[in-house]
């Protein structure tokens, strides 16, 4: 008995020291060293351990709280199209279509096969004053001049970032509304729901954790997003991300930049139960 | 070492390595010179920007001073800083950093002084980069500049005309055609210049504060910050941009795409730069390494870099073997050089990066 139990524990811990590595070191290590990094300070490009509260006392001055602000705007409003555009799209893959649905769903993972700095350059043929649009729309005559907005600017950087991530939120919705027990619609039905009110009353709630898990999907690399606001962001279309990749690149100051990437990880977390518990499942305690 | 180094220099020209290796090898008797340590001690680890390691530049080693140069590549100065630091001191032999990184790299011990007597062609160059401070820290030498240039204004001829002032970059006729780079020496250092600031990179908070709300009156005017010499390239290409802050790289290409690209240092001066061959810390090939640092300083390869890549060579001796024209129409009049004004590490780092900050969150 005893022997079988010291076997059972063996087997369990030959199980569990893998991932238990593949966290502790991937995961839990560089956390710390960033959490340690950030009450530390740079003197002459060397890095030193004394402990000062100085990088949040940075952090906290309007100007990066400015920034911090203007990328979580962006973030929700990234993450708010995503789902204006992927709630339709994951609905009619999953209950519209059946011939279909794996080309379908092929076409929407088919975008991630591609490099995302492939898929923002892409964006600045298309967007540019010289882009495609830019030409269909003077050689229709519908402007004269060629629309310098589209490039270089909030707009170009949403659009991108949407691009980018709707498919993290089609997918989950779509693992959630493809399961959804069609018994229950048949219920609504019988009790003579009409479509719409089927849908916000038994479609909508049911998939209002795959709604949620979407917004995580987007929300999440939106805020750190830096690329994306480099290459299409115009003169005023500054996100945190960039502050912190500036903080590990040209300004070389590691503390205030872990400082930073801890307080963008602060929010995430507060938006992420915020979404999570707008997600609970109707009914769910 | 120096007795090989010797023999290298009576080797016939248009002697192979594995020639001379062979030779070497029967002229000291079969196996008392081991030619695979000989080999791997002419064998260069070469961290460095992909210019300098072109193949006229490899070609050029091997040829003339025997040395088998393995580039690896960086791209930014906190690049080549970040993986020197991550490891990289064990990696390389050799790096090629940009002067304002020479004292910020020897003070954090990524470097290993060069012997000054190495350097035989020193003699040779302009006087301002015989002895440019900025290169030698507590008396110890870590590299004697062979390239040197200036960050400065390429516009598009067709649409702006000839240029030979900032005033460009902040004339409302060119609005949203304008580019900046995305780097606060760079960005703050040429509005400096623009003020008539004397010494950009001492400036006290005051004259930081006016450099702000200067820049930030110029925004409205902006396309955008550019990052990467490719996209201000593109930029240029593209028509998005037709008076941009940028280096000389863009020209050629710009040209080659058949826009007509201007360069200029406007009058109220330009950012200059200078690169040299360090050694990395703890490198077991020093001595080699001299030699290349040495062997880039020469006229041949001076001559070959400008000619190539269209840079100017430190060495006046270099600039003397090419055609007045050519020197004029590469923009490197060595005469102009006491109108640029050298990147430095500001006094105060982390306010000029809050400051740049500042203007582009504006």
């Amino acid at each position: 008995m005893a022997a079988r139990k010291a076997r059972d524990f063996a087997a369990a811990s030959a199980f569990l020291v893998p991932p238990a590595l593949w966290i502790g070191v991937l995961f839990i290590l560089p956390m710390a060293t960033m959490a340690l990094l950030s009450f530390w300070k740079v003197v002459d490009y060397n890095i030193v351990a004394e402990w000062t509260l100085a990088n949040y006392e940075r952090l906290i001055r309007p100007l990066y709280l400015g920034i911090f602000w203007r990328t979580i705007k962006l973030a929700l409003i990234v993450t708010f199209i995503s789902m204006i555009i992927g709630y339709p799209v994951a609905y009619f893959l999953a209950r519209k279509t059946k011939r279909f649905r794996l080309t379908l769903l092929v076409l929407v993972i088919l975008p991630l096969w591609t490099s995302y700095l492939v898929r923002t350059y892409a964006w600045m043929l298309i967007l540019g004053t010289n882009g495609a649009i830019n030409q269909t729309l003077q050689a229709l005559g519908l402007t004269h001049e060629p629309v310098a907005w589209l490039l270089y600017s909030d707009f170009a950087v949403t659009l991108a970032l949407v691009h980018i991530y709707v498919p993290f939120f089609i997918l989950p919705l779509y693992a959630v509304l493809e399961k959804l027990d069609p018994r229950l619609l048949e219920a609504a039905k019988d009790l003579g729901g009409g479509r719409w009110r089927t849908f916000l009353h038994v479609t909508l709630p049911l998939s209002l954790p795959g709604i949620a898990t979407g917004c995580l999907f987007v929300f999440i690399p939106s805020m750190g997003a830096f690329v994306t606001p480099e290459l299409l962001g115009g003169a005023r279309s500054i996100m945190i991300g960039s502050v912190v990749a500036q903080q590990f690149g040209v300004s070389f100051d590691y503390p205030l930049g872990s400082a930073m990437s801890l307080a963008i990880l602060a929010i995430i977390l507060v938006f992420a139960t915020l979404f999570l518990r707008a997600g609970k499942p109707a009914g769910a305690a | 070492m120096m007795e090989t180094l010797d023999l290298n220099l009576l080797l016939p020209a248009g002697m192979s390595r594995r020639q001379a290796l062979r030779a070497l090898a029967a002229a000291a008797g079969a196996g008392a010179l081991p030619a695979a340590a000989f080999a791997q001690e002419r064998t260069l680890n070469y961290f460095t920007w992909s210019s300098w390691a072109e193949k006229p530049f490899i070609e050029q080693a091997e040829a003339k001073v025997k040395l088998d140069l393995k580039p690896t590549f960086y791209s930014s100065s906190d690049e080549m800083m970040a993986k020197l630091r991550g490891g990289g001191t064990k990696l390389y032999d050799m790096i090629v950093p940009v002067q304002n990184y020479v004292h910020i790299a020897a003070r954090a011990n990524l470097l290993e002084p060069l012997d000054p007597a190495k350097m035989t062609h020193r003699k040779d160059l302009f006087p301002e980069f015989r002895d440019d401070p900025r290169w030698s820290l507590n008396g110890k030498l870590y590299g004697v500049p062979f390239v040197w240039g200036a960050n400065a204004m390429a516009y598009n001829r067709k649409v702006t005309g000839d240029i030979d002032s900032m005033d460009a970059l902040f004339d409302p006729k060119f609005k949203g055609r304008i580019a900046l780079r995305d780097e606060p020496e760079d960005s703050l250092g040429l509005a400096a210049l623009k003020l008539g600031i004397k010494e950009p990179y001492k400036m006290d908070e005051k004259a930081l504060q006016e450099v702000k709300k200067l820049l930030i009156s110029q925004k409205p005017l902006l396309r955008a910050y550019w990052k990467n010499i490719a996209d201000v390239q593109n930029m240029l290409a593209s028509g998005e941009v037709v008076v941009a802050w940028t280096m000389l790289a863009v020209i050629e290409p710009l040209k080659k795409a058949g826009i007509d690209a201007g360069w200029v240092w406007p009058k109220e001066g330009a950012i200059g730069w200078s690169e040299a061959v360090s050694a990395v810390r703890g490198t077991k090939k020093l001595a080699a390494v001299e030699e290349y640092a040495n062997f880039t300083l020469s006229p041949e390869h001076g001559e070959m870099m400008a000619r190539y890549l269209g840079y100017a060579p430190s060495s006046k001796a270099a600039v003397d073997r090419l055609e007045p024209e050519l020197v004029t129409s590469l923009g490197i009049d060595p005469k102009a050089v006491n109108r640029l004004t050298f990147k430095d590490i500001p006094l105060d780092r982390s306010r000029w990066n809050d400051i740049w900050n500042e203007v582009k969150a504006a």
